[in-house]
């Protein structure tokens, strides 16, 4: 039995004065770009910081149903984190109401009157046009917000009142809930990234960005985790073990994602199909393709070799690195994947793409630990006193 | 005020209170010594031969010798004797290459991944699974030699220093396929051979023929079960277990790219590779469910396949399958979305055209039959569980069918669109292979311990300590 209670409030405290200087900087200084300089570029500034934020939104949704499906040791001490982040989803929702009143022409080639014309691009006006589009967009939050609230209030309940039942009732959601998410996923990630190039089509696409979200949401997990277990609350149950399984999945999601990203490239490359080759053709010269190499680098090879190492992986000051360059690069990826629909003749970074991710990672930041505080930080009947594998007292390692 | 309050079981492990961690069924009958474990394994080998089995060799025999004839009729012919034509120039050789492959796969993911996962339910399927491996790669390796025109030079396909200034092609994924499936096969093979060597010694300590033991001991390569051979046969397994890993993903990806790297519509598609993936262990499960539930009431295992094996592979079946299902649905919506012609033709002909039996009869097996599998009472009912794998076997066979011949029978030149069908000597090539697997089978379970005698022994140790002291 453990009697020590774990709020989070201690560790968070400065997270969330930094959180709300970030969100008011940057998103002022958004503002003053879409005042001074370029609309245009405010929007789609805005947008890919949004969707990003978002993504991790998701992306904790994703992985709270994994855990609550597969058990395990390392879900116990993220579940409450991955639930917070997972409630901020209604509330970035309301962020995409201005674009959707006032950005899409900016964003979506797809939705300006006579762009869809041809022999290819008028047959996919049945599936992108406006008023589908937010159609589809309202469906999606709906559904993840159903999803979101139902295994939050059980795991609530079950903090409450001890119910045993109400653990299986989660774990009986996850299940197809899961099923739910992959679907309406592929739908979402189709429309929010793929539909920015309104030529292009991949299958493995819904999987391959997913897996995006939900490699940066883990790694933000593992950061605020190793916050909390640093100065705040989780030092004494936190244990090396933890982190090695953290780290482990870590390794695994980066490989996921690379397969997937490998798979398209081949598979497109080789055929050499003109309606698809042109969307690498973009992305390989005029200074893209130096983004894609800095992605092969930073998103694959180094945290790949870095996460090969075991006492690496057992050290959570160390694992925090790593997965700060995983979760920046796959801003990156987002950047990668997104951007260069829009500038087709070469690299193009404007300053409002540094300034508005840094805005909404404060608005979420805030939302996040919102969430969190005033909740047990660990759910209570869940935890395991102790890493089944962990044997301190064997080797006298760990904190 | 919160306070945690934490259950701890008498093995030390803290429990979430309601999931049921698979604790009421355990993954070793109770009452185990280590004594009974050895006894209850190699009496499969040392006792007399059952009459089921030799009746069962019989026919496996029978198959084989249509495997042989089939083969020789091809070779004195030529491939003009199967239902091959253009534009369908591969039929059911390539099928039951791709199908033979996938199979293997659980094998592999049991013995090398469930083992880096720390998953102890793999213990006593994995020898089982891993010989499946190895002979359905055995049984695959042969289709795309013996689809070759003059399969005598087969070995053209090794970049290897002539003087005809030969070179293989390295662009096209059939070269990667000589590469990843021999790797396969040898990885496989010296894995399997690993796990077997403890074992061998036992079974050379255990025999009463001096025949037998010679055997056994050469086998054994004189182990002797010292502290130091433990140690290094520990940091060998686990390696090779990492050098597996990689394979489970990467040997059906490249198969998956032999179709999807070239632009026929049905088979350029990139979900293909993880897709392919899922189809493999979906398929392997099914195969190894297929095998042990016959296998465990005929030799009356039950005490070491339990039903907390049953069910576990039942869910992995369940997972695997949902993916192939996303699979298929990810393909008719993007063909959809896409709003090309020869794609959403390719769909269209697929679900409608002449071929539309063999896809809803793969929709019916590999999607809807698997369902079944959420409720728990059919994962345990094992008559039901049987029939819901044969349904598998059969869909993933179909889906290779549906992919290869529904796509390549009408492609972009209407003038060449055709029929095919195989002929009897696809069919008989197909059962013969079956018979080769069956047959191997047949004499693996008679001459070897078809379950890890001493991985056995540590669920009866891990059984009686807490898990602290159990070795990493």
């Amino acid at each position: 039995m453990i009697t020590t209670e774990y709020r989070a409030q201690s560790g968070l405290r400065h997270v969330g004065n930094i959180a709300l200087v970030g969100a008011l900087v940057g998103l002022l200084l958004l503002t003053l770009g879409a005042l001074i300089d370029d609309p245009e570029q405010f929007w789609r500034s805005y947008y890919i910081a949004w969707l990003y934020w978002t993504g991790i939104a998701l992306g904790s949704l994703g992985i709270l149903m994994i855990q609550h499906i597969s058990g395990g040791v390392w879900g116990a001490t993220l579940r409450r984190l991955l639930e917070s982040a997972a409630l901020t989803l209604p509330w970035m929702g309301l962020f995409f109401i201005p674009v959707a009143l006032f950005g899409l022409h900016s964003i979506f080639e797809w939705s300006h009157e006579g762009f869809m014309v041809g022999e290819v691009l008028s047959q996919k006006k049945v599936y992108l046009n406006v008023p589908f589009f937010l159609a589809r967009m309202v469906a999606y939050f709906v559904i993840w917000t159903a999803l979101v609230m139902l295994l939050t209030r059980w795991s609530r309940r079950l903090d409450g009142t001890g119910d045993m039942r109400l653990s299986g009732r989660m774990r009986g959601l996850s299940a197809p809930g899961f099923v739910v998410y992959a679907i309406t996923m592929t739908l979402a990630t189709v429309d929010l990234v793929l539909s920015l190039d309104p030529e292009f089509f991949s299958t493995i696409w819904g999987a391959l960005v997913t897996i995006s979200f939900i490699l940066a949401a883990f790694s933000l997990m593992i950061i605020v985790l190793s916050l909390l277990t640093d100065r705040g609350p989780l030092r004494p149950v936190m244990s090396s073990e933890h982190f090695l399984d953290l780290g482990k999945l870590m390794l695994a999601f980066t490989i996921v994602w690379t397969y997937f990203s490998f798979s398209q490239f081949i598979i497109i490359w080789s055929a050499n199909l003109p309606q698809e080759a042109v969307w690498y053709t973009v992305r390989l010269s005029g200074g893209w393709g130096w983004m894609g190499l800095a992605l092969l680098l930073f998103a694959f090879v180094v945290p790949f070799l870095l996460l090969l190492s075991r006492p690496l992986k057992e050290s959570h000051r160390a694992l925090v690195i790593v997965a700060g360059v995983v979760a920046f690069m796959q801003y990156i990826n987002l950047f990668y994947l997104s951007v260069p629909s829009w500038h087709r003749d070469g690299l193009h970074i404007s300053w409002m793409d540094f300034v508005a991710p840094i805005g909404f990672g404060g608005v979420w930041l805030l939302l996040f630990s919102a969430m969190l505080r005033g909740r047990p930080i660990l759910p209570l009947y869940v935890l395991p006193e102790r890493h089944p594998r962990d044997r301190r007292e064997l080797t006298h390692v760990g904190n | 005020m919160a306070r945690i309050t934490t259950t701890r079981d008498e093995s030390g492990f803290i429990r979430e209170p309601g999931r049921s961690y698979g604790a009421e069924v355990p993954v070793l009958a109770p009452g185990h010594t280590y004594r009974s474990v050895t006894d209850k394994i190699t009496d499969v080998v040392f006792n007399r031969t059952p009459k089921g089995w030799y009746f069962g060799l019989a026919v496996t025999l029978a198959m084989l010798m249509l495997l042989v004839t089939s083969v020789g009729y091809l070779f004195a012919r030529g491939v003009g004797i199967w239902g091959i034509n253009i534009p369908v120039s591969w039929g059911f050789d390539i099928i039951n290459f791709v199908w033979w492959i996938g199979i293997g796969h659980a094998g592999t993911l049991i013995s090398a991944i469930l083992l880096l996962l720390h998953q102890e339910w793999r213990t006593s399927i994995n020898r089982l699974s891993e010989a499946m491996t190895l002979f359905a790669v055995a049984c695959a390796g042969m289709f795309p030699i013996i689809h070759l025109g003059r399969p005598w030079l087969a070995y053209y396909l090794f970049p290897y220093p002539n003087t005809m200034g030969l070179w293989p092609q390295f662009r096209s994924p059939l070269v990667w396929d000589v590469f990843a499936v021999s790797t396969y096969g040898t990885v496989s093979l010296l894995f399997w051979y690993t796990g077997l060597v403890p074992d061998l010694a036992t079974m050379r300590d255990k025999t009463q023929n001096r025949f037998l033991r010679m055997v056994y001991g050469l086998m054994a390569l004189g182990w002797r079960g010292s502290a130091r051979h433990w140690n290094n046969y520990q940091m060998a397994y686990l390696l090779l277990a990492g050098l597996s890993t990689p394979l489970v993903v990467s040997v059906h990806s490249v198969v998956s790219f032999d179709f999807a790297v070239s632009i026929i519509p049905g088979w350029h598609s990139t979900i293909f590779p993880p897709y392919f993936v899922a189809g493999a262990i979906f398929a392997g499960f099914a195969m190894v469910l297929t095998i042990a539930i016959p296998l465990r009431a005929f030799y009356k295992l039950q005490d070491f396949i339990t039903m907390r094996h049953i069910e576990n592979m039942a869910k992995v079946t369940l997972a695997t399958g949902l993916v192939v299902a996303y699979g298929y649905l990810s393909e008719i919506f993007f063909a959809f979305y896409s709003g090309e012609y020869y794609e959403q033709y390719f769909i269209a002909n697929r679900i409608s055209g002449p071929y539309w039996w063999a896809f809803w009869a793969l929709i019916l097996c590999n999607v809807l039959a698997p369902q079944a599998l959420w409720s728990k009472r059919v994962r345990t009912n094992l008559p039901l569980l049987f029939l819901i794998m044969m349904f598998v076997n059969i869909g993933m066979w179909l889906e290779r069918f549906v992919i290869i011949v529904v796509s390549l029978h009408r492609q972009y030149l209407q003038s060449s669109w055709d029929m095919y069908a195989g002929t009897f000597w696809d069919w008989s090539t197909y059962l013969g292979t079956i018979g080769l697997f069956l047959t191997l089978m047949f004499l693996f379970i008679r001459t070897l311990p078809a379950i890890a005698i001493f991985e056995t022994r540590e669920l009866v140790h891990a059984d009686e300590t807490q898990p602290e002291d159990m070795p990493a």
